[in-house]
C-alpha cells in the first residue's frame, strides 16, 4: 500500500459550511476509491476562513507568516487536491481566490485536481468551467474533467432523484481524482533552498534552445 | 542571490528586516553550504552580514507607545499585521536597549554565528531628532553587542569580516596592481 496525501482546501463561510459537506463528500468517496485500488490515503482539509487574516496579511508584507507557510506546503506537495468553493457573485469567492493568489504559478505543476462549487442556483455552474477550471489550469494542475455544483436542490433527502445525481456526480468524480493519483507517481517538486540551481547554469548564455 | 555570493566565495548580507527569521534561515543556509561546496571554507566560516531595525526606549513601553503610530502610517509595513505581530514575525525590535540587545544576539540561532550587523535606524518616517537619539542608544549598545558575540562565537568561526581596506591590501599584496580607495570608514567602523 502506497500512502497518498489528499488535501482539501474548502473556501466556505457560513458554519456549519455546505462547502466543507460538498468537500467532505468528495474527500470520502476519493478515499474509499484510493483504498480500492490498493492505496492509503492520508487526507487534510483546509479551511481557508482559518487563514483568512494571515491571507490578507501575506499580500499586504509580501510574506507569509509561519502558519500559512505550512498550509501553502502542504498543498502544493500534495498527491491529489480537492478545492471546493461558494459560488460569490456568479465566480469562486473573493477568499478562495486570496488563497490561491498566494500560490506560485506552476506550484501545482502536475497535480491531480478536483474542483467543486457550491451555490444558492444551479444557474451558476457553469462558473466551475469558466472561473476555476481555467485558476487551476494556470496553476498547472490536472484538472479533472467532472466538477461538481451543488445547489441548494441537490441537498434532498437521499432518496431524491436530485439528490441521487449529485451522489452520482461525486463518486463519478472521486474515481476520476482517485485513478489520476494512483496512475503516476507525481515528479518531486524541487525545493530551491535544498537544491538551487548552480550558478555556472544561470551563467549559461540562453539559446533558443534552451 | 545567495548562491553567486557562494560561487564567488564572497560574503552574503541578508537584508532580515522585512522576511521572517524562517526565510532568512534558509537563505543563510543556501549560501553557507554552496560556500562549503565550491570549495570556499567550511560552511560556519562563511561570511554572513545580517541586519535589523530597532526602536528603544529606556523603558520598553515608552517604546511601544512612542513607535506605534509610525509603523502605522508606513507603507512598508503594508498596513495589515499590527506592531505585535510584526515585532513576532520579522527581526523588527521596539522596546528597550536590553531586549534589542537580546533579541539581536539571538539572531545566531537561525543565522549561525555571523560577522556583521548592519541597523537600519531612520526607518518609519521618524523625524532627525529621533533617529539622532536612537544611533546614541545604539552606539552605548553596540560595545556590549560585540562583546557578547565574541565571547559565544566558536573558536575558527571568523569575528573580523573583511573589509575593503584588507581585502585591497590582501590583493596588493600578492602582486595585484593597486585598486582604488573604498568610501572611508563609517562613523561606527571608525570607533573599533
Ligand atoms: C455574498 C454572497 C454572494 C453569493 N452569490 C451567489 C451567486 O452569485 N450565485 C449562487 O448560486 N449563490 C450565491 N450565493 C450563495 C452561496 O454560494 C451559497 O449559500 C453557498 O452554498 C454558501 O457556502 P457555505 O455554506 O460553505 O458558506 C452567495 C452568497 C453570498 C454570501
Amino acid at each position: 500500500m502506497t500512502d497518498r496525501s489528499l488535501v482539501v482546501v474548502t473556501a466556505g463561510l457560513s458554519q456549519p459550511s455546505t462547502t466543507r459537506l460538498l468537500g467532505d463528500r468528495l474527500a470520502s468517496a476519493t478515499e474509499r476509491a484510493l483504498r480500492e485500488r490498493g492505496e492509503e490515503p492520508r487526507t487534510e482539509v483546509i479551511e481557508v476562513r482559518d487563514h483568512a487574516q494571515d491571507l490578507v496579511n501575506h499580500l499586504l508584507t509580501g510574506f507569509p507568516p509561519e502558519g500559512l507557510q505550512k498550509t501553502i506546503d502542504a498543498v502544493v506537495g500534495a498527491d491529489g487536491l480537492i478545492a471546493v468553493t461558494p459560488i460569490f457573485s456568479a465566480s469562486y469567492s473573493g477568499l478562495f481566490k486570496l488563497f490561491f493568489d498566494v500560490i506560485e504559478h506552476e506550484a501545482l505543476s502536475g497535480v491531480p485536481v478536483l474542483i467543486g462549487a457550491t451555490g444558492g442556483t444551479a444557474r451558476h455552474s457553469l462558473a466551475l468551467e469558466h472561473a476555476v477550471r481555467p485558476l487551476f489550469t494556470y496553476l498547472g494542475g490536472n484538472v479533472m474533467r467532472t466538477a461538481v455544483y451543488a445547489a441548494s436542490e441537490d441537498w434532498g433527502a437521499s432518496e431524491a432523484p436530485a439528490d441521487a445525481g449529485l451522489a452520482e456526480r461525486i463518486s463519478r468524480a472521486a474515481g476520476e481524482l482517485a485513478a489520476a493519483m494512483s496512475g503516476s507517481r507525481r515528479a518531486p517538486v524541487p525545493d530551491r533552498f535544498e537544491d538551487p540551481i548552480p550558478f555556472e547554469e544561470l551563467l549559461r548564455p540562453r539559446t533558443l534552445e534552451g | 542571490m545567495a548562491e553567486q555570493a557562494a560561487y564567488y566565495g564572497d560574503g552574503f548580507f541578508h537584508n532580515n528586516i522585512f522576511w521572517p527569521g524562517f526565510h532568512v534561515k534558509r537563505m543563510v543556509g543556501l549560501y553557507r553550504r554552496r560556500y562549503e561546496h565550491y570549495g570556499h571554507g567550511p560552511a560556519d566560516q562563511a561570511i554572513v552580514g545580517l541586519g535589523g531595525q530597532v526602536f528603544m526606549r529606556p523603558n520598553s513601553q515608552d517604546a511601544i507607545r512612542e513607535f506605534r503610530p509610525y509603523f502605522d502610517n508606513a507603507p512598508v509595513y503594508g498596513g495589515g499585521p499590527s506592531l505585535e505581530e510584526y515585532a513576532d514575525t520579522t527581526p523588527l525590535t521596539v522596546g528597550s536597549p536590553q531586549q534589542v540587545i537580546e533579541r539581536t544576539l539571538g539572531f545566531r540561532e537561525f543565522a549561525g554565528d555571523y560577522q556583521r550587523q548592519l541597523f537600519l535606524m531612520d526607518h518609519a518616517g521618524l523625524p532627525l531628532k529621533t533617529v539622532l537619539e536612537q544611533i546614541e542608544m545604539l552606539g552605548e549598545i553596540v560595545p556590549v553587542m560585540r562583546r557578547e558575540f565574541d565571547a559565544v562565537r566558536p573558536a575558527g568561526v571568523p569575528g573580523d569580516p573583511p573589509t575593503h581596506v584588507s581585502l585591497k591590501a590582501g590583493r596588493e599584496g600578492a602582486g595585484a596592481p593597486p585598486l582604488p580607495d573604498g568610501p572611508p570608514p563609517t562613523l561606527v567602523e571608525a570607533t573599533r
